[in-house]
């Protein structure tokens, strides 16, 4: 037995991630196990299509009276048919640690978060003057009405209202910035039982639940925005992260103007 | 940052392949466990996994419950976040733990070296008893509470020719994450290769076969070196960060980088990097790190070292006895393993494999898969 160091290796045959995100979608390999199981297709298919897709578009669904503005306090004027923004993907949102190791990704704190996101919009016109804007119900309000309930799921006690962190009178639409404390709501004690490299922060797999959520409520428009969790030799890289969630703040400017939410 | 806490240096097993023996059982102190917890929480990481070990961690339940109680109660405070993980051979384990565990958020995995014959070939009672049937015993049980828990399985080259056997036996046994460390310490033969790449073409088919059907199956030599290529230096990010991502406490509160390294203690072992009452000797810790990762001399021509397991620390500790050196047959295994696991690759994604194709380019799977495994506990 010897040490030999192999001189040539051929390309595996298979894409890398990046090349696969550029050529693929995630929605055109869906198991069928998956479509037979129908308890919880809509989370499902909001989390399948947390692979690579630009953005899934747009989702739309009949409202659930569940999910309802609180009747006191900071509520959000309800609207008919609001929409629901799709994720506009930039940045992995999703960092896992090893058997016995652990990346260090770092997180942008929520502060940092709202005063990009609001000054991007500002440069395009958009202020948001309301924040912490809270919607009742959630997870527990969705039992038996659809197949989106965390509840049913048995992730997560959460019961407590989506809160959105800003809100733009004049242009009708809401904003939510997803941290991985935000995601631990939705997934609550459960990134250690997953595989050996469970997740330690999953901020875009979290923002899609909620983005399900807030689709089936269709009570507001919102746009919903999550931590890019940028990783760079191993460690978290803020500056990265930042670049990322401009980039998702950009894409969802020309989003939010081409459906006329921005004039 | 991952905290590997050593209750005990006992164990119930005798496993002649055990990289930790235990000559002298000795068990941390509650107070020594208190004051872990508070170096933990010192410590201030922001995500923090637990790992409670031994010898055999359920000899000590009560330290299992204290440590819990104790990092639990700070997480409800605020400012740290827990998961915790206990590795098990099995004997101790019973409702009352698994219920415990439940309502703890404690991942149990258990080691199971698979069909019996490879099982009691090295997994055996202080009697000398081979301890497949207890074990073989505990398994419903186990996956009734936990369907997601981990089977941990050595190989060496005396098992090598039931290895894929096995494996097929704890899939069949209900085991959907089945992690395999060869025991490089162990004495390779030129025989031995060769029955290893018959086995990992077996095992090819098996994981081709369930892919294929849809049926979850991790197994971890193909997973990660698949996932090794797919994702490349995001995976190097995730292996073996000894001393600074991960911790081994002793009994005794000393401080190692890994678990294997706890069985040189002794306050002027090399290894020691530490304490929990003074923390971290730092250039030790740094030192033995850069060591660790650096890339050795006989690796910087190869095409696959970064691809390769060649900076686990442990490994090399055991197998070339150095931890900056790689050993002939670690270089050996990772060579067969490597084509065999991008062949098995290529085959499933040229035949666009729905299962295949979730589970390695989407990121999110792990969560898809997570509420597979709630749903089933339903």
């Amino acid at each position: 037995m010897k040490i030999e160091p192999v001189c040539q290796y051929s390309e595996p045959g298979y894409p890398d991630a990046g090349e696969f995100c550029r050529k693929s979608g995630m929605e055109s390999f869906i198991p069928e196990r998956w479509k037979r199981e129908a308890f919880a297709m809509g989370t499902m298919l909001a989390l399948m299509f947390g692979g690579c897709t630009a953005a899934f578009a747009e989702t739309q669904i009949p409202a659930n009276p569940g999910l309802l503005a609180e009747k006191s306090g900071n509520e959000i004027p309800t609207q008919s048919n609001a929409v629901t923004a799709p994720i506009f993907e930039h940045g992995y949102g999703f960092v896992r640690s090893g058997g016995e190791a652990a990346s260090h990704p770092k997180f942008l704190s929520e502060n940092e978060a709202r005063q990009i996101i609001e000054e991007e919009f500002k440069k395009a016109g958009v202020i948001f003057d309301r924040h912490d804007m809270k919607l009742n119900g959630a997870a527990g309000d969705y039992s038996g009405a659809g197949k989106v309930s965390l509840q049913e799921l048995e992730l997560t006690n959460y019961k407590g209202p989506v809160e959105l962190d800003g809100y733009s009178t004049k242009n009708r639409f809401a904003y939510e910035f997803v941290t991985p404390a935000d995601s631990k709501q939705f997934l609550q004690n459960s990134s250690q039982m997953i595989s050996t490299a469970p997740p330690v922060a999953y901020t875009k797999p979290a923002a899609q639940i909620l983005n399900a959520l807030l689709a089936r409520s269709a009570k507001v428009n919102v746009i919903t925005f999550y931590d890019p969790l940028a990783m760079k030799d191993c460690q978290g890289d803020l500056a990265v992260s930042r670049t990322e969630l401009k980039a998702q703040i950009r894409d969802a400017i020309a989003w939010a103007k081409a459906k006329g939410w921005i004039k | 940052m991952h905290f590997t806490i050593h209750l005990t240096t006992g164990c119930s097993m005798r496993c002649d392949y055990c990289y930790s023996p235990p000559l002298k059982r000795i068990d941390m102190t509650e107070e020594i466990c208190r004051d872990t917890a508070a170096f933990i929480l010192a410590s201030k990481p922001g995500n923090t996994g637990i790992v409670f070990y031994g010898g055999e961690p359920l000899l000590r339940k009560d330290l299992i419950l204290m440590m819990t109680g104790l990092l639990r109660e700070a997480e409800r405070a605020g400012g740290h976040s827990f998961h915790f993980r206990v590795t098990t051979n099995g004997l101790a384990l019973d409702e009352d733990f698994m219920s415990f565990a439940d309502s703890s958020g404690i991942a149990v995995a258990l080691s199971v070296d698979g069909a019996k014959q490879a099982h009691d070939r090295h997994r055996k009672t202080v009697d000398g008893e081979g301890t497949f049937k207890t074990v073989d015993e505990k398994i419903d049980m186990l996956l009734r509470w936990q369907p997601y828990a981990q089977a941990m399985t050595v190989v060496t080259p005396e098992t090598l020719p039931y290895y894929c056997d096995s494996v097929s036996f704890l899939f069949e046994r209900g085991f959907r994450y089945v992690i395999v460390a060869l025991d490089y310490s162990r004495s390779w033969e030129e025989r031995h290769l060769e029955l290893l790449r018959e086995q990992y073409g077996l095992l090819a088919d098996l994981y081709r076969r369930l892919t294929a059907d849809e049926r979850k199956f991790y197994f971890s030599p193909f997973d990660i070196k698949i996932a090794s290529h797919i994702h490349g230096v995001g995976v190097m990010c995730e292996r073996c960060h000894g001393g600074e991502k991960q911790v081994s406490v002793a009994p005794d509160g000393s401080l190692y980088p890994c678990v294997s390294f706890v069985r040189d203690c002794g306050k002027d072992s090399e290894f020691r990097i530490g304490d929990i009452w003074n923390g971290f000797d730092e250039e030790k810790r740094r030192r033995l790190y850069s060591r660790s990762q650096s890339l050795k001399a006989t690796c910087r021509e190869c095409a696959l070292r970064d691809r390769c397991n060649n900076r686990c620390s442990c490994v090399n500790w055991q197998s070339a006895g150095q931890v900056d050196s790689v050993s002939p047959v670690l270089c050996e295994t990772e060579r067969i393993l490597m084509p065999i696991a991008d062949s098995l690759a290529e085959s499933l994604f040229s035949r666009k494999a729905p299962m295949f194709i979730q589970k390695h380019y989407n990121p999110a799977f792990p969560v898809i898969s997570l509420l597979e495994d709630m749903q089933s506990l339903r």
